[in-house]
């Protein structure tokens, strides 16, 4: 298929069947994907079998914000010849809080959104989910971090036990 | 899939992003395969604790404060009764016994490990001390103006260094096999072999006009360094610009030196960080220094230093702690105090024994987890 003006468009198919249509600018943001074009420039119709129709579309949803951000800035830049510094950190800014909007999502959507950031490779992404999983756990006992969770403690009384009482003042009640 | 069934990459990328040792003590205890991931992690570097002093209404828990966490953790050390404290370094604590409870030791409050030492120098130890151990041999000196002793734990008996019998010592240090001595009277740095304890070397200082000079911590490397702050000039005697100073607050320049290792070179060399620094000064005998980007909360060309201060009312006096934040990149000096509230407060006149220099050490956490 010969690259025309107009972009190229790429289905991209989630593993319950359903199919987005997304520009390949977007979808090259997935770096697995962008891999596969690289291998095989005709490819129009890829299957993601990992990845569910909920899930996928919250991928898109991410990447399309950050592929209009950056062509953003890039537009301004070519319009003033230079990007303004102030207007710059705005954008990055308002990215931030995109982000931060983006990831107020349950447990388990978050679980989820590691595993597809990860499996389609899309590093902002990943750092993201990573990030805002950790913050989940910062500061919290054991017990509130299965909780928050949903984990089940498969640790023997015993194992439990003995990993507490190397260091039990790190499990006490923070005042 | 569940959070449990996470692969250990994604577990360690996640334990990657939590800057504190404590959240991967957690962390480990969560379930096994979160406690398999955490396994092969190595935990991040730490920003030093400050000891609050004992509670007199509980005295078996010692009491830290994480400024990076803002929280309060407790220890129960009940082997630290009827004794005080005379400043940290490697991890370990050094306690001096009350003459009714006449002992030394070090203990390491985070895991428990002691080290025993004849208490023959127990009234010749004071706060004002300097020490550090290497896990086999402590080195000290009781204070200014008395030389250095040395105790081989083994031999179990103390003994002093001859050469060094007129020395000032400043300061102390463990790093690199070597015991470090600051001598403040001829300003040199004397290195000394960690087992036989001879003089292996001897470096003149890296500036002549000086106000202020220390030993730097830095669990971040395992550098010899050295603090100085100079007077605030162009141009030093040693003919040395000062264009990479680290940090400015326009009345001095702090200069963070490295010790060159090659022996036949024996010096100090600059470090050009581009003042990317916080300093942590206990204000008492230790002061740490971190690079800002390796940890979390801090701003860098900062100097961070705990203060006491006393309320008097009418029931007693409380003794207030608070950490000072002084920003030494604009020529306005800023001081931000962030108070330590909860659980610091205590009596003086249920403390008979508190001194005042003893409250304010900081000891690096965890460094044997």
């Amino acid at each position: 298929m010969a690259r025309s003006s107009t972009e190229n468009m790429i289905t991209l198919m989630s593993s319950d069947g359903e199919e987005f249509m997304v520009t390949e600018k977007v979808a090259r943001e997935c770096t697995t994907i962008r891999n596969m074009l690289e291998d095989d420039c005709v490819i129009t119709n890829i299957p993601l079998p990992n990845v569910t129709s909920d899930i996928l579309s919250m991928v898109i949803e991410y990447c399309m914000e950050h592929v209009a951000a950056a062509e953003k800035a890039a537009a301004e830049t070519a319009e003033k010849g230079s990007s303004s510094a102030p207007a710059a950190a705005k954008a990055n800014k308002d990215l931030e809080e995109w982000d931060k909007a983006f990831m107020n999502v349950d447990v388990y959507t978050l679980c989820d959104l590691i595993l597809a950031a990860n499996y389609l490779n899309v590093s902002g992404l990943l750092d993201l989910t990573i990030q805002t999983a950790a913050n989940l756990i910062k500061g919290k006992s054991p017990e509130q971090i299965r909780k928050t969770f949903h984990i089940q403690n498969d640790l023997s009384l015993e194992e439990e036990e003995k990993i507490r009482s190397q260091t039990p003042w790190a499990f006490e009640k923070s005042e | 899939m569940d959070w449990s069934g996470l692969f250990p990459e994604l577990l360690n990328a996640i334990l990657g992003n939590l800057k504190e040792r404590t959240d991967h003590l957690r962390f480990r205890c969560v379930c096994r395969s979160w406690r398999y991931a955490a396994k092969s992690h190595r935990m991040p570097p730490s920003l030093p604790w400050l000891y609050l002093p004992q509670d007199p209404t509980n005295s078996i828990d010692l009491r830290f404060y994480s400024l990076s966490e803002d929280r309060v953790y407790k220890i129960p050390l009940p082997q630290v009764r009827n004794s005080y404290i005379s400043g940290s370094a490697s991890g370990f604590l050094f306690i001096i016994g009350l003459p009714e409870n006449p002992k030394l030791f070090l203990i390491n409050p985070f895991t428990g490990r002691r080290a025993h030492l004849p208490y023959a120098a127990v009234h010749y130890f004071s706060c004002e001390s300097v020490w550090d151990y290497s896990g086999s041999v402590f080195v000290g000196s009781y204070r200014y103006g008395t030389g250095v002793v040395y105790c081989q734990l083994r031999k179990n008996r103390w003994s002093r260094i001859k050469a060094l019998s007129h020395c000032d010592v400043k300061d102390i240090i463990y790093k690199g096999g070597s015991f470090c001595i600051l001598d403040s009277k001829t300003r040199e740095v004397i290195l000394l072999d960690g087992e036989t304890l001879d003089i292996t070397r001897i470096i003149q200082p890296p500036y002549f006009h000086y106000w202020h000079i220390d030993f730097a911590m830095s669990p971040d490397n395992d550098d010899i360094q050295l603090l100085v702050e100079v007077p605030d000039q162009k141009e030093n005697d040693d003919g040395m610009q000062l264009a990479d100073v680290l940090v400015q607050n326009g009345k001095s320049d702090y200069v963070l030196c490295n010790l060159i290792s090659q022996p036949e070179k024996s010096g100090w060399s600059k470090i050009n960080n581009s003042g990317n620094i916080a300093i942590f000064d206990d204000q008492c005998r230790r002061v740490f220094v971190f690079e800002t980007s390796r940890h979390s909360g801090l701003r860098k060309k900062t100097i961070i230093y705990p203060s006491l201060s006393n309320r008097h009312t009418n029931i007693g006096t409380w003794h207030i702690y608070a950490y000072n934040f002084e920003n030494l990149g604009s020529d306005l000096k800023e001081t931000t105090a962030v108070k330590i509230h909860r659980l610091i407060h205590c009596w003086t006149d249920l403390c008979p024994y508190q001194i005042k220099e003893a409250v304010i050490a900081i000891t690096p956490p965890l460094t044997e987890l």
